[in-house]
């Protein structure tokens, strides 16, 4: 690694996470002077210009890529119009021990002189609390569900080939003649808005990029070293050229790509940042003109893309407020690289330049960007070894996503072939066409505990409340069957009013927070005059995430296997241990833990009711309508939402105590795959991944496993295997439960050490003890 | 037809190539000292008390060791993995104990395997009659064969029972052409003397078909296996075979194979 590049790398690793008021300050200002108006869109993109043309430029010492969201590297805005943090919130963040944010005294002033009194009740978490029904918030506070946009503006978008090959110039010619296009056959009034509001929007970033232009020059005057100058002459009319005009080299790609991340960004505060997707691909041509003409070398080009690396790790996602902190508490902001796959026409994709980047994922060793590889059959070997080759390594990256069953879904959902051939994952693992689809998360939800609400007819023995329909309860039911029925009975009920929920929640930002800047890349937001929040995009799907497969087919388990075939255990009996935690009935747990049928162990006692669950679930929402006039999918991913979905969960029939953390992703419960990964991958590809969007799975492995040549081999074919079975994604976890126990006793030493949480990175050290304690009971597979 | 077997494992990697499922049968004719695999040793099942805790309960339970299955339960495990053979060049491998001591169903599970196309490996101590070594040895497609101690006296001292059985069925399988696996263990002051080493070597120097040679050096793991069957483990307090010595019986038999490895 360059030696600047190292430095900017350690800056970043040791600049502290700061609360910055400039952005909340910059918007309440803009929003006291201009009263709120009819014109939602303008007076958003009004906004965005106000901040662009206002926020303060930085750029650091031996930069290559310039553009920073906050006025110093990890110093973060807040999004009062979204979500607006009290003083104690800001309290929480300063002092909490865990990825704590630190907030200064000016900062808790601005809030308390003028940010709080502005946004007090107008944000749009107010909005969205008001709008929610009794039963919306008596289930969400039972846990049975969480909410994505509470805090966060949708998002969960990736960048396409538009994005590349676009300037805003271009753009802005597009709007021109969609105008003119869309007069001809008339047009709605908040068309006309929404295109004056690109157009705004567009400017804004067209200047916002001259200001940087302005401030290098600045730095050039005062520069002594020639190398240098030279470096800023070149970023100089980088800045003047892009994101105005389409990039033309290598250099004027990233920094096009970085001015647009940014403005999104600082636009509003979209679930997983933004993401380039299939950077290997679009970078490609640049890459390969400018080797062949000599313009770039390939250290060069190394150096771009870490400088580049290092962007993403100075954006740590924008903090929540207080207590949702459990559900996702990570500074990651789910950028998530891809490499590999398949071509638009459907060639292997791997090209030098995607072992180029692997490289330089190995080196910069960052927690952001996130990485993985996209394998097709058509892929080769050597380029599984190689990423494999990096996870070892033990920081969780990158991961492996199945491209052929990626395919098949966006197919299934309706997609061409070639959007679904220029698709991917992001996020965690979450499916989709980059560049052309709105795809909004929309919130996890806990299997467990609509199985725990039917256990008890209903009622909730944490809040004491009668929460879901009156159906029997398990002493009341004579036959497995009855029970499934209740189940899936109150499965369908929570699952109507998330949904119902949802597209109150859609509606609600489509209508106050618009996003014009960010629609200007997702096509054909442009073509159809119509916001990326309103449905513009091609395609639109709201995503629902299923969590704790693992755990309640081990509960549905035990109780037909104990309960209703060999009647060994009574049913009032097993609801009293429940009760008690087990306490005064070890034996009885013993028995649940240790002989009942287990999910991932390739047995199909168990699996069939992972397949079942899973099933009930995807009918209850796949296909169902949704306000941006797409339709609402599964996926089933935890993110770290299995640990706050088993903090209110109590005991259950499959031995887990009370408000323990549930299973993870599709992954076995915790210590219950006692058959090695082979059996964990062939129960995992017995639900049909296809007809999801996305799967987790996570395999924790000793590092003695990658070894050798051979055993990278073993492990290149079971992902081959895995994948010809149509799972959807695998991660490795490399570390042993040792390590990961001194590392828990002393932190200190172990500041190093990132682990693979559920799709995303961490380090071990700002992890919760209950996640850390989590992770370290996974069952390492030790090869046999 | 039913076999006694102690343990099937899927994704075994150190038994032959590929991912493997390996079927562990019970009962062994050898008593080798330092066996690392007292459970497999009588053919009989086996019920032990085990120790387990939940938390802070602590109880012991009842386990058998050891358990009859039929043949079409074997085949139905052999065939479970398939795909994941397929992608690793991978198969099932017969193991023990000793697997000879129930070569019907070695036989009958290696031919349903042949024909369902999934690759067979069997890992033998050599010791049964030629009749039966060679019968069910025609089956496999991979033999892992352990050589121990050459001279048959310490054979004898140290297995219990002497070797020239072992040796003629290792004359014949040479003359075979089948590939083979050579497991050598390495136990201090007993199988790693000169004169073992240098015996090992003359016999397998004009052995063609040799893929690999495996060292397995001797380690502490069955202490805790022994106090569960109330067995003594004369071994008990050997340390582990030190690493300098794997290394130095690495570069010994370096040149006789493609791969020579320590520990599989
Ligand atoms: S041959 Fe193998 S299983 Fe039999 S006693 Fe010797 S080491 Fe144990």
């Amino acid at each position: 690694m360059d030696k600047r590049i190292a430095k900017l790398r350690e800056n970043s690793l040791l600049a502290i996470p700061t609360i910055s008021a400039e952005r909340a300050l910059l918007i309440t200002e803009y929003f006291t002077a201009n009263p709120f108006s009819h014109a939602v869109a303008v007076q958003r993109a009004e906004a965005f210009k106000y901040l662009l043309d206002n926020k303060h430029i930085c750029i650091q010492e031996n930069e290559l890529i310039v553009g920073e969201r906050g006025p110093a590297p990890k110093a973060t805005p807040t999004y009062p119009e979204i979500s607006l943090h009290s003083l104690e919130d800001l309290e929480i963040l300063d002092q909490r021990e865990k990825v704590s944010i630190k907030v200064d005294q000016s900062v808790k002033n601005a809030y308390q002189d003028k940010i709080i009194p502005f946004w007090q009740g107008l944000s749009q978490r107010d909005k969205i609390f008001s709008a929610m029904t009794h039963s919306w918030k008596q289930a969400y506070s039972a846990g049975i569900f969480t909410e994505f946009q509470e805090q966060r503006a949708p998002g969960h978008t990736v960048a396409g080939k538009r994005l590349f090959n676009t300037g805003l110039l271009d753009i802005l010619e597009e709007i021109k003649w969609v105008r003119k296009t869309k007069a001809a056959r008339g047009i709605v009034q908040s068309s006309w808005e929404e295109l004056e509001a690109m157009e705004i929007a567009a400017q804004a970033m067209i200047d916002h990029a001259k200001r940087h232009a302005d401030e290098l020059r600045k730095q050039l005057k005062n520069c002594s070293d020639e190398p240098r100058k030279s470096e800023l002459r070149t970023m100089i009319s980088v800045c003047e050229k892009v994101p105005a005009h389409a990039p033309q080299s290598f250099h004027e790609a990233l920094q096009h790509y970085w001015f647009i991340h940014m403005g999104i960004i600082t636009e509003l505060n979209p679930w997983d940042s933004f993401n380039p997707g299939r950077l290997d691909q679009h970078l490609w041509p640049f890459y390969q003109r400018e080797i062949a003409d000599g313009s770039l070398s390939k250290a060069h080009a190394t150096a771009l893309l870490q400088a580049f690396w290092i962007k993403f790790n100075n954006h740590p996602a924008p903090p929540k407020v207080g207590v949702t902190a459990l559900e996702s508490n990570t500074y990651t902001d789910f950028a998530l690289i891809n490499l590999g796959g398949l071509t638009e026409s459907g060639a292997d994709a791997v090209n030098e330049l995607t072992y180029l980047i692997l490289d330089v994922i190995k080196e910069m060793r960052l927690l952001q960007p996130s990485s993985m590889v996209q394998v097709s059959k058509k892929n080769p070997d050597l380029f599984i070894k190689s990423a494999l080759k990096i996870t070892k390594t033990g920081f969780g990256q990158p991961s492996f996503f199945n491209t052929d069953a990626i395919i098949q879904q966006l197919l299934r959902q309706g997609k061409s072939i070639e959007d679904a051939r220029n698709g991917g994952a992001s996020g965690c693992v979450e499916t989709g066409a980059f560049g052309t689809e709105a795809y909004t998360l929309s919130g996890y939800f806990n299997l467990n505990k609509v199985l725990e609400l039917t256990l008890h007819g209903g009622f909730d023995p944490r809040l004491k409340q009668q929460i879901g329909l009156k159906t029997p309860k398990l002493s009341a039911v004579k036959t497995f069957e009855e029970l499934y029925a209740a189940f899936e009975q109150q499965l369908n009920h929570f699952i109507a009013i998330k949904i119902e929920g949802n597209n109150r929640i859609e509606e609600l930002f489509a209508h106050h927070m618009p996003v014009p800047f960010m629609s200007l890349f997702i096509e054909d937001c442009v073509a159809n005059a119509k916001d990326y929040n309103e449905g513009g995009a091609r395609y639109n799907t709201s995503y629902l995430q299923g969590v704790g497969l693992g755990s309640i087919t081990d509960s549905l388990a035990a109780l037909k296997k104990w309960v209703f075939d060999s009647h060994e255990i009574d049913a009032n009996s097993l609801l009293d241990a429940m009760q008690n935690n087990f306490t005064g009935h070890e034996p009885l747990r013993a028995q649940l833990v240790f002989h009942s049928p287990k999910w991932g162990n390739n047995d199909a006692e168990a699996d069939q009711h992972a397949v079942r669950v899973f099933n009930s679930f995807l009918k209850a929402v796949d296909g169902k309508p949704s306000y941006r006039g797409g339709v609402f999918r599964i996926n089933m991913l935890p993110t770290t939402s299995h640990v706050y979905f088993g903090s209110v969960t109590a005991a259950m029939p499959d031995g887990r105590e009370a408000w323990k953390p549930l299973s993870e992703g599709i992954s076995p419960v915790q210590g219950a795959d006692i058959h090695g990964p082979v059996a964990v991958l062939q129960s995992a590809a017995k639900i049909d991944h296809i007809k999801t969007g996305g799967t987790l799975l996570n395999q924790k492995f000793a590092p003695e496993f990658f070894d050798s040549e051979e055993a990278i081999d073993k492990l290149c074919s079971m992902i081959r295997s895995y994948f010809r079975l149509d799972g959807h994604h695998i991660q490795f976890n490399v570390v042993d439960a040792q390590t990961l126990r001194k590392a828990q006793k002393n932190p200190e030493a172990y500041r190093d050490l990132i682990v693979r949480v559920a799709g995303y990175s961490d380090y071990f050290n700002d992890l919760g003890s209950d996640l850390q304690n989590e992770i370290i009971a996974r069952t390492a597979h030790k090869s046999s | 037809m039913k076999a006694i077997i102690f343990d099937i494992r899927s994704f075994s990697v150190h038994d032959g190539p590929g991912i493997r499922t390996s079927f562990f049968f019970k009962g062994c004719p050898l008593r080798c000292s330092w066996c690392h695999n007292p459970e497999s040793q009588s053919a009989a099942i086996e019920v032990i008390c085990r120790n387990k805790q939940l938390g802070s309960f602590k109880f012991s339970e009842k386990v058998s060791v050891g358990e009859s299955i039929s043949l079409e339960t074997a085949i139905a495990r052999a065939k479970a993995d398939k795909l994941f053979y397929e992608d690793s060049g991978g198969g099932i491998t017969l193991s023990g104990g000793e697997p000879l001591l129930q070569h019907q169903f070695c036989i009958a599970l290696m031919k349903a395997a042949n024909q369902e196309d999934i690759h067979t490996a069997i890992d033998t101590s050599g010791f049964a009659t030629q009749e039966v070594f060679q019968q069910t040895v025609a089956h496999a497609r991979l033999v892992l064969f352990d050589l121990k101690l050459m001279q048959s006296e310490l054979h004898q001292h140290h297995t219990t029972k002497p070797n020239h059985l072992i040796l003629s069925n290792f004359n014949w399988l040479q003359q075979q052409n089948k590939p083979l696996i050579i497991r050598i263990p390495l136990v201090e002051n007993i199988t790693d003397s000169v004169a073992n080493f240098e015996a090992i070597r003359a016999l397998i120097s004009t052995t063609r078909n040799i893929e690999r040679i495996d060292l397995l050096p001797y380690h502490q793991s069955a202490n805790q296996k022994y106090t569960n069957l109330s067995k003594t483990y004369i071994h008990q307090n050997m340390p582990a075979y030190p690493a300098e010595k794997s290394e130095m019986a690495l570069q010994f038999f370096a040149d006789l194979a493609p791969i020579v490895s320590i520990g599989a």
